[in-house]
């Protein structure tokens, strides 16, 4: 691990209309080829710190630094990954996969690379269709296709697998995870699951109810590590987790 | 005796299926025209037969002239309140502070029923061509502008957090979001508006014009000749029907995601 991929500074947003900052003074580093989870009670900023990433919205104040230069999203590359996926209902799953690439740089993407990835995906056999005909893993499965195949310089996902039902969430938690791992992308994800920010970030990071303040950052041992659940370091972990966050919310 | 019908209809190609079923309610009607002409026995229900008989007579000479004025009259008017109201409703629908300022113009014209512009219309462009065209346009514009505008709202914002995200230009969140969103509604849009369009073209011809199709028929109905009457009305139907139709070809081809898994 080099140095910070992804690096908030001071970051304040406020939603026009509105007097509070949703964020006040937020600062973080997820370090190159990292895994960060943000966990906390609903409405406590987290998305607006991906779109602050992504530079979707504008800042109040302080900056974030993707690979030490200010974010932006036509010279760096950044994968965002919104909460409902974010396919085109109009184009099909190979279109859909292939766009990241094509609105990027202009260029078709790569046929081979394309069709590696749906492998890999287990959605090769559905290139020719819509997003409207999958199932919600298998749209999932297009959505993390598309991202990986830009290979980005950081990887943002907003509650990545929360409209999935827990079965399906635990099966893309592990192909996200194998992916990850051949590339080790920096990710930053948000989640209000406390197991899944236990299983897939290597930093914790518990956020409070409103200004969207660190309560606390974790080093977590137990990432990756699916057979931790069912140990004591896991329950000690999620129950420590699930104190902080409500102690967040009251 | 249905299912079995639908048994046999989808062993054809897809491109027969609705021309069979078209086929099978030209036929119907026809049988029915035919039975109340025979009832009837009167020169006011002609029978079909001598009506199509009459048709070939003076397709050629006289209907297809009157019959191309109509679909071009039909054409400008279409043309026209695409090239002005897809725009129009595409930057209403994109830019909150246009439509902030265009919404209440729209909302006063738009439930205008058109036809009562007709006198307004005819003072100031003359009864000419003009006039017909623009009561096409006015019919037809407002439909377009809204169904737009609405489809540009409908997108959701996180569709164009991804392509901002990927530092889009304009151009590419046009053709990969706004146009595509935009069609369905819009083709709706134009066919809904299309048969008002044909009904209040037919009301306009009967005014100031020597040429298209209402004036046909009317000018067949008061020299009490029932046969060109009858002749007209078929080919009025049948542009209908051909409009319609490429209508609803169109939109099955550039819509084709929206007849996704009901294939």
């Amino acid at each position: 691990m080099s140095g910070a991929a992804l690096e908030y500074q001071h970051v304040s947003v406020r939603y026009p209309g509105v007097a509070d900052h949703v964020v006040c003074d937020f600062s973080l580093a997820v370090p190159a080829g990292s895994t960060c989870a943000i966990i906390g009670p609903s409405g406590c900023g987290k998305s607006t710190l991906l779109k602050a990433a992504a530079d979707l919205i504008h800042l109040d104040s302080g900056k974030v630094m993707v690979g030490g230069k200010p974010t932006d999203p036509k010279s760096q590359r950044i994968g965002y990954m919104p909460q409902s996926y974010g396919l085109l209902p109009w184009r099909t799953v190979d279109e859909n996969i292939a766009l990241g690439i094509r609105v990027k740089y202009g260029t078709k993407a790569d046929s081979a690379a394309v069709e590696n990835i749906k492998n890999r995906l287990g959605i090769g056999d559905l290139g020719n269709r819509y997003p409207g005909e999958l199932s919600g893993g298998q749209q999932q499965r297009a959505a993390l296709a598309r991202a990986f195949l830009l290979s980005p310089d950081v990887l943002l996902m907003d509650e990545p697998f929360s409209a999935l039902d827990a079965i399906t969430r635990d099966e893309m938690q592990d192909v996200f995870l194998s992916l990850w791992n051949s590339g080790h992308v920096t990710t930053l994800l948000v989640t209000h699951y406390v197991d899944e920010a236990i299983y897939l970030g290597q930093k914790i990071v518990v956020l409070s109810a409103r200004g969207g303040r660190i309560l606390e950052q974790i080093d977590n041992p137990l990432f990756g590590y699916r057979k931790a659940r069912d140990g004591e370091e896991f329950l000690a972990m999620s129950s420590r987790l699930r104190g902080l966050i409500k102690k967040a919310a009251s | 005796m249905y299912m079995n019908m639908r048994k046999y209809t989808r062993m054809l190609p897809g491109w027969l299926r609705p021309l069979l079923t078209a086929a099978i309610a030209a036929v119907v009607l026809l049988i029915l025209w035919q039975g109340v002409a025979v009832m009837m026995d009167a020169p006011i229900v002609p029978r079909p037969l001598k009506v199509f008989e009459r048709l070939g007579l003076i397709f050629s000479g006289d209907i297809a002239a009157h019959a191309g004025l109509s679909l071009w009259r039909i054409a400008a008017g279409l043309v026209a309140a695409v090239g002005i109201g897809y725009p129009l409703g595409l930057v209403m629908g994109y830019v909150k502070t246009v439509d902030k300022f265009l919404a209440p113009i729209v909302y006063l014209l738009y439930p205008v029923p058109k036809i009562a512009l007709l006198p307004i219309l005819m003072l100031l462009c003359g009864v000419g061509e003009i006039s017909k065209v623009l009561m096409i346009f006015l019919i037809i514009v407002f439909q377009v502008t809204v169904a737009v505008r609405d489809s540009i709202r409908a997108i959701p914002e996180e569709t164009y957090y991804v392509f901002r995200s990927l530092g889009a230009s304009f151009g590419s969140i046009f053709s990969d979001v706004l146009w595509p969103a935009v069609l369905p509604k819009f083709i709706t849009a134009v066919r809904v508006a299309m048969a008002t369009a044909i009904s209040v073209l037919f009301f306009t011809e009967t005014y100031g014009t020597e040429y298209g199709m209402g004036y046909f028929i009317m000018d067949a109905w008061l020299r009490v000749n029932y046969l060109d009457m009858y002749a007209g009305i078929v080919v009025l139907s049948v542009i209908g029907l051909l409009l319609f139709a490429s209508i609803d070809f169109i939109e099955k081809h550039v819509c084709a995601w929206q007849y996704a898994g009901k294939r």
